[in-house]
């Protein structure tokens, strides 16, 4: 089972360094904040934090039988996936280059598919029903 | 050796609705379905179903200029021991934070399954 503490050492500066990009986007939007740099660097922070975060979902793929793991990822990986989302609406007023509101865009649909997957995950119905239709086939 | 696929009545409807807005990429995605029999061991596996595979599979439309990011998702079964490959849902990639609706879709879609195969 992936213990919070693991998850933790995983993404704690990228979701730091996201939440306070966003406030600061929302609260003091300036254009330097989003620098060619800041973006992809962003991305390549936000790619690597993603990698981890399903690769130790992997790790328990044959033991965690209640989708525990998946709701705890799935609410960390919200935190991300809602910062990012104040992001690109807080660039949509910003002259920013399209090039580069698409890539924040990339990783913002990124953090949604991840969300969408813990979700789909944890969920014990949606669990109890897969189990169902393989016993039946 | 490739894997059986079984396509239930219900994974149909939802393609068929799916393809409404893509024609042009029916048979792409056609082909892409067909693929998973030999090769099932593709997309994101969802941990904790031991023996038994349930992956999610993203799908590029290239007819529609759209990436496999924001192109459809395909849930689909794996039994390894059976070798067989069922695809569960197909749908788009829709809007952010729509989890719940694609939760609640996938549930109606797996108790339509459930009732085709009966007891």
């Amino acid at each position: 089972m992936i213990t919070t503490e693991m998850q933790e050492d995983a993404v704690p500066r990228f979701t730091r360094y996201l939440a306070n990009l966003a406030a600061q986007l929302e609260y003091r939007p300036r254009l330097f904040l989003l620098t060619p740099f800041t973006v992809l660097n962003g991305e390549r922070a936000s790619r690597r934090a993603i990698a981890t975060m399903r690769e130790a979902l992997s790790l328990c793929a044959e033991v965690c039988e209640a989708g525990h793991c998946m709701a705890a990822a799935g609410r960390r990986a919200t935190i991300i996936r809602d910062n990012y989302a104040r992001i690109v609406a807080a660039i949509e007023e910003l002259p920013v280059p399209a090039f580069l509101k698409r890539r924040v865009e990339q990783s913002l649909t990124e953090w949604d598919d991840l969300v969408e997957d813990c979700a789909i995950g944890s969920d014990p119905e949606i669990r109890a029903a897969l189990t169902d239709i393989a016993a039946r086939l | 050796m490739p894997c059986a696929i079984r396509r239930f009545a219900s994974f149909e409807r939802h393609l068929k609705n799916t393809l409404k807005k893509y024609p042009n990429s029916a048979d792409a995605v056609e082909k892409e379905i067909a693929s998973l029999a030999g090769a099932p061991e593709r997309g994101f596996v969802y941990p904790g179903f031991g023996n038994l595979q349930v992956r999610k599979f993203r799908i590029a439309l290239r007819a529609y200029r759209l990436s496999a990011s924001t192109g459809l998702r395909l849930i689909f079964l794996y039994l390894p021991d059976k070798a067989l490959v069922a695809p569960l849902i197909i749908y788009k990639k829709g809007t952010i934070a729509a989890e719940h609706q694609v939760k609640a879709m996938l549930l109606n879609a797996l108790r339509e399954i459930l009732e085709e195969l009966g007891d």
